[in-house]
């Protein structure tokens, strides 16, 4: 198993920084908001030894879009935030005058468009890269933690998580959520070879 | 997948759906149009397919739609488009007219060695109108239970407000059945709360007071409150005290009377306290009445010899200091009338006093063959100094006086909506303007007769004004303000 090194963790962070620069592009357009986003920092951990001691211990249930992937690399590719969080995004893009916080069936459906284009557009970035192809499931939205959502997706101990902190700035509005992908055991050195490849 | 599954024919499994199946090819061809779709928007699949589907439906033709869009025919993952932000993906209306409001779906499948685009569409039509009603639902309910938590709240702190006063206050059906009391009527009436709940509350009222019951209940039944009413009551042990009690109506949802709340005040303290003060009044005139009684008879004795000294000399010098002196002794003299005038101002507690009888009698003593005076007042009582009658004489002596052309005096009465406003006016010649004021000065006394000055200061006593609004020419409107507390309904 390769341990990424400091370039290979920027050099992710910056594969999905050119995905969610695409993402934001698209939610402007489609929004009418002014909206950036970007990751400022990710880290890399095994999923065993997972926890984010800033906002919950994997086990608090997050507002989830996700999407599994097969092939040369398998794992899943997620966005989450906390429940209110998410609902402030939705409301806040929406321009809705609502001021409940509660997502309900129409704010989800919402919430999946803005999760299917965030995490398209990191796929396509890292697809670009390993210039093969995956097969994806279809984008689902669930409440649920960061272990559960492993769990269902059969991991193993020594699979790997990235997080990438993502902030979006939507008008004067700071909100916080999370890209998250998870690497299957094997993924990890794929992804880093050919990301060795492109910069050979 | 077969391409009879792919192209579009009668029989097609995508006609089982309830969603709206359209698949393109990379150029935007459409090759299946299922029976669901051809359904909603009225077109047939015959017309459909084979035909370009940005072409049909121009508003796909965006880079909004085909960059995500051309994703899918490279085999990258599925594409939503929400209801929220692409509500009509492929327009369709509904019988009432309406557009059905869509959640669309584009999904990549494999045909040989390239990607089409399966576009599936659900009608969420009912989903957003049950969201939207259910959004209103919730926001009604979060209102109605803020406005519950206000209440409560409030409810709360005036509870708290209730039960922490000295004031005795107790709730009572509308036939005087007492229903609640708090701590502070426990303690004034002696009771504890159980004890009295339940009983009539004539067994607070002493014998002497008890006409004043049935008057109180009488008011409440019809929608009136009565403020600082002062009265006897008496405690479990007998003991009678004095109160002062305000009650007003309880009315229910329906603005129908339902009970009453009593609050009573112990005045003893405050009755002890005017009678000390009356007492301290009596002896300061009885002091004035002495000295000034002295000093008269010193002054008798001055102008008797001013007036020997005028005799004894025709010298133009001493007579002049001699008229001065006169003239010194009349000004002690005026001054000691006015000191005999307002010796009598609070001397004698406040009383309530009735108004129309009371103005009939301050008018009596007048002059009254060229004059009419007309009393236009209700049966009222008024809680004032007992030089009151004296203010209306003034009143309408100075009219005779002064008025040079009045016929008429008339005193009415107007109830305000904090105040009620008793007036007297003439058809005199009225107040000049720029002496409105300056009559109620101490300098005018000598001008009026006893005086607005002491007019104004009688009515003070129990925060009555007075005040000219008439105009000049037209006749002399004094307007006295009374305020709730210092009138009321004869019994």
């Amino acid at each position: 198993m390769i341990e990424p090194s400091a370039d290979d963790v920027d050099a992710i962070r910056e594969l999905i920084n050119i995905g969610v620069g695409r993402a934001a592009g698209m939610l402007n357009d489609i929004t009418g908001c002014t909206i950036h986003l970007k990751v400022p920092s990710i880290q890399i951990v095994d999923i065993a030894r997972f926890t984010d001691g800033t906002q919950n211990d994997g086990n608090t249930p997050l507002s989830t879009v996700s999407l599994s992937f097969r092939g040369p690399m398998s794992g899943l590719a997620a966005l989450v935030f906390p429940p209110e969080s998410a609902a402030q995004l939705v409301i806040l893009m929406t321009r809705e005058s609502e001021e409940s916080r509660e997502m309900d069936a129409m704010r989800i459906e919402t919430l999946k468009e803005v999760g299917n284009i965030i995490i398209n557009a990191v796929m396509g970035s890292i697809a670009n890269v390993l210039k093969q192809h995956l097969n994806y499931s279809l984008p689902d939205y669930q409440e649920l933690g960061i272990r559960s959502l492993a769990k269902s997706l059969h991991t193993r101990v020594d699979d790997r998580l990235v997080i990438a902190n993502a902030h979006f700035q939507i008008e004067k509005t700071l909100i916080e959520g999370n890209i998250l992908l998870i690497l299957e055991l094997g993924s990890m050195d794929t992804l880093i070879s050919s990301i060795h490849g492109v910069n050979t | 997948m077969s391409d009879r599954m792919i192209y579009g024919h009668d029989g097609d499994p995508y006609d089982m759906l309830p969603v709206g199946i359209i698949v393109i090819r990379e150029d935007y061809t459409v090759l299946v149009w299922n029976d669901c779709i051809a359904h909603w928007t009225g077109i047939p699949r015959k017309t459909m397919v084979g035909t370009n589907l940005r072409e049909r439906f121009p508003h796909l033709d965006k880079p909004l739609y085909l960059t995500r869009i051309e994703q899918v025919f490279s085999g990258g993952p599925a594409v939503i488009f929400s209801s929220r932000f692409h509500p009509h993906f492929v327009p369709a209306t509904l019988q009432n007219g309406e557009l059905r409001v869509q959640s669309t779906t584009v999904v990549p499948v494999v045909s040989g060695d390239r990607f089409l685009a399966m576009i599936v569409i659900e009608d969420i039509t009912d989903l957003s109108r049950q969201v939207r009603a259910f959004r209103e639902m919730r926001n009604v309910a979060e209102r109605e239970l803020e406005e519950r938590r206000k209440a409560e709240e409030k409810a709360q702190r005036l509870a708290a407000i209730v039960e922490s006063t000295d004031d005795g206050i107790i709730g009572m059906n509308p036939d005087g059945t007492i229903t609640s009391l708090n701590s502070g009527a426990e303690r004034l009436y002696g009771y504890p709360a159980e004890e009295v709940i339940g009983q009539p509350l004539s067994i607070l009222v002493p014998e002497q007071q008890s006409d004043d019951l049935p008057y109180i209940l009488s008011r409440v039944r019809k929608g009136e409150s009565i403020s600082h009413y002062q009265t006897q009551r008496k405690t479990k042990e007998g003991k009678i005290f004095d109160i002062s009690l305000t009650v007003s109506p309880i009315r229910n949802a329906e603005d129908r009377i339902t009970g009453a709340s009593s609050i009573a005040r112990d005045i003893t303290e405050t009755r002890h306290m005017e009678e000390a003060l009356r007492q301290a009044n009596k002896k300061l005139s009885l002091l004035n009445s002495i000295t000034r009684h002295d000093i008269l008879n010193q002054l008798t004795g001055l102008r008797s010899y001013i007036e020997l000294m005028k005799e004894c000399t025709t010298e133009p010098k001493f007579t002049e200091y001699i008229r001065k002196g006169e003239q010194a002794a009349d000004n002690i003299r005026e001054q000691l009338e006015f000191m005999r005038s307002y010796q009598d101002i609070g001397v004698k507690s406040p009383a309530w006093q009735n108004l129309p009888d009371t103005v009939r009698t301050a008018v009596r003593p007048l002059d009254l063959r060229a004059v009419t005076i007309v009393i236009e007042l209700p049966q009222i009582e008024v809680f004032a100094d007992p030089l009151l009658m004296r203010v209306f004489y003034n009143l309408a002596e100075n009219a005779i006086r002064h008025g040079e052309t009045v016929r008429t005096i008339r005193f009415r009465f107007a109830y305000g909506q904090d105040r009620g406003i008793l007036v007297c006016e003439d058809d005199g010649v009225g107040v000049p303007e720029g002496v409105k004021e300056q009559i109620f000065k101490r300098e005018y006394f000598k001008h009026t007769g006893f005086g607005l000055y002491l007019s104004r200061e009688i009515l003070s006593i129990t925060g009555i004004s007075i005040r000219e609004t008439g105009e000049p020419g037209t006749g002399a409107r004094f307007e006295i303000v009374i305020p709730p507390v210092a009138y009321r309904p004869v019994c």
